[in-house]
């Protein structure tokens, strides 16, 4: 009975463990050339499509300028251009089908230095963000997912 | 019990009416609960993240109190810790057992160290070693119960990371833990003669940003003669309405406790994180 329960619990823990160490994921392509099909994925659908993105990187870019722990970061940024590229890059994470016309994320955040914590902040006003235009927070967490995977490359450049 | 309660009303006052006081580089809930044992992680199980919401440039304290009640018994426990650095932890616990006409206890000293990886980002899952020095507060009464060794050391690897994308799409911690111990009853009942190897388990499901349900699953060594004592198991619900406060309902399944079958009942804890 108690060899039974141990087996199992080993069992249960084996792939709980499994779990943990299978969960690093190849990030997707970004920037590639692309006569890419026109195939929207679903999470893109959900975000509202292209005007639906449009209006959250609106809603992003508001949030992380009145984020007095952040928006230091922004003191040189074009934010015309910051936009353009946060648009195409949240459609290419999400399967929306564009191009990405910047710079990788290495380089982009490059001589920034932005921490661990700060990453977090932008996390929080993300989160922030896409829950004032509607995203339900099951579809958030789809493309938080997505977006985290680059956490190693934006930090600490 | 009337201290208790005030304490409570004192604590959460306090940390609703300062939102964004002190450490807060971690995502929200991400610091766990100040475990009955003071080590981050569930209420019964630790977890490899460090207390507090501190991450690698801030230092963090949490303090908490719990009550588990059951039918024979109640263990209360006030415990604090310190995270420096999101890399080391330091830990206090004090545990008051009462069990049917007498008191033990014992006190924690706890330290715990990230190793590797993370618990959000990056391809490796966060690896914490962790070790605990228990001592009873009542050897005279563990004497009389024929227990001699009343202090002794635990040490424990566990590994933690958080699915932002989990089932039903919400986000999911999961946590596993091996510990070295001799300890009877997490060392209540003082501790045994044998090193044994325990497992310990547990998932949370975040319902809301604010808002986790999970389960703990906690194996223990079962070596006191004639005292059976089984796994301890809970199901509880945690909210978090800010990076300052943390309150946590659980149901307890502790099963035979000192002699007496089928213990179960509630656990509930308060904390703040500065």
């Amino acid at each position: 009975m108690i060899l039974k329960k141990t087996l199992s619990m080993t069992l249960k823990l084996t792939a709980v463990v499994g779990a943990l160490f299978g969960c690093a994921q190849a990030p997707s392509a970004i920037g590639s050339e692309s006569d890419q099909p026109i195939t929207v994925s679903d999470l893109y659908q959900d975000l509202g499509g292209k005007s639906g993105v449009a209006r959250l990187v609106d809603k992003l870019i508001e949030n992380y300028r009145a984020d007095a722990r952040i928006n230091v970061l922004f003191n040189e940024t074009n934010f015309e251009y910051f936009s353009a590229r946060l648009n195409e890059y949240i459609c290419v994470r999400a399967g929306g089908g564009c191009e990405y016309k910047g710079l990788d994320m290495i380089a982009t955040h490059s001589g920034m230095d932005i921490k661990e914590r700060e990453f977090n902040y932008f996390v929080e006003d993300s989160q922030k963000a896409m829950s004032e235009v509607g995203i339900a927070v099951g579809v958030q967490n789809r493309l938080l997912k997505l977006l985290a995977q680059d956490q190693p490359d934006v930090v600490h450049q | 019990m009337k201290d208790f309660t005030k304490m409570c009303l004192w604590v959460s006052a306090f940390a609703l009416a300062h939102p964004a006081l002190g450490a807060d580089g971690k995502l929200l809930g991400t610091g766990g609960l100040v475990s009955i044992e003071g080590n981050a992680g569930g209420g019964i199980t630790p977890w490899a993240v460090l207390a507090g919401y501190g991450e690698n440039d801030q230092w963090s304290a949490s303090a908490a109190v719990t009550q588990v009640q059951t039918q024979d018994f109640r263990l209360r426990s006030a415990s604090v810790a310190l995270g420096i650095y999101n890399r080391v932890e330091l830990s206090f616990a004090r545990q008051r057992f009462d069990i049917p006409n007498d008191t033990l206890g014992q006190e924690i000293f706890g330290a715990k160290v990230r190793v590797a990886g993370d618990l959000i980002y990056g391809s490796l899952p966060q690896v914490s070693l962790g070790t605990q020095f228990k001592r009873s507060t009542d050897a005279n009464t563990l004497a009389a119960l024929g227990i001699a060794d009343t202090r002794d050391v635990d040490l424990y690897a566990s590994v933690s990371r958080l699915f932002l994308q989990g089932p039903f799409d919400r986000s999911t911690l999961v946590n596993a833990t091996v510990r070295s111990t001799k300890a009877q009853q997490t060392g209540l009942l003082g501790f045994s003669a044998k090193r044994k190897l325990v497992f310990e388990g547990s998932a949370a499901l975040l319902l809301s940003r604010s808002l986790a349900l999970g389960l703990e699953y906690k194996s223990k060594p079962d070596q006191l003669p004639g005292l059976r004592e089984d796994a301890w198991r809970d199901v509880f619900l945690s909210w978090f309405p800010n990076k300052n406060l943390t309150l946590a309902l659980a149901y307890v399944d502790l099963g035979a406790v000192a002699g007496k079958k089928n213990q179960s009942g509630y656990f509930f804890t308060l904390q703040g994180q500065f």
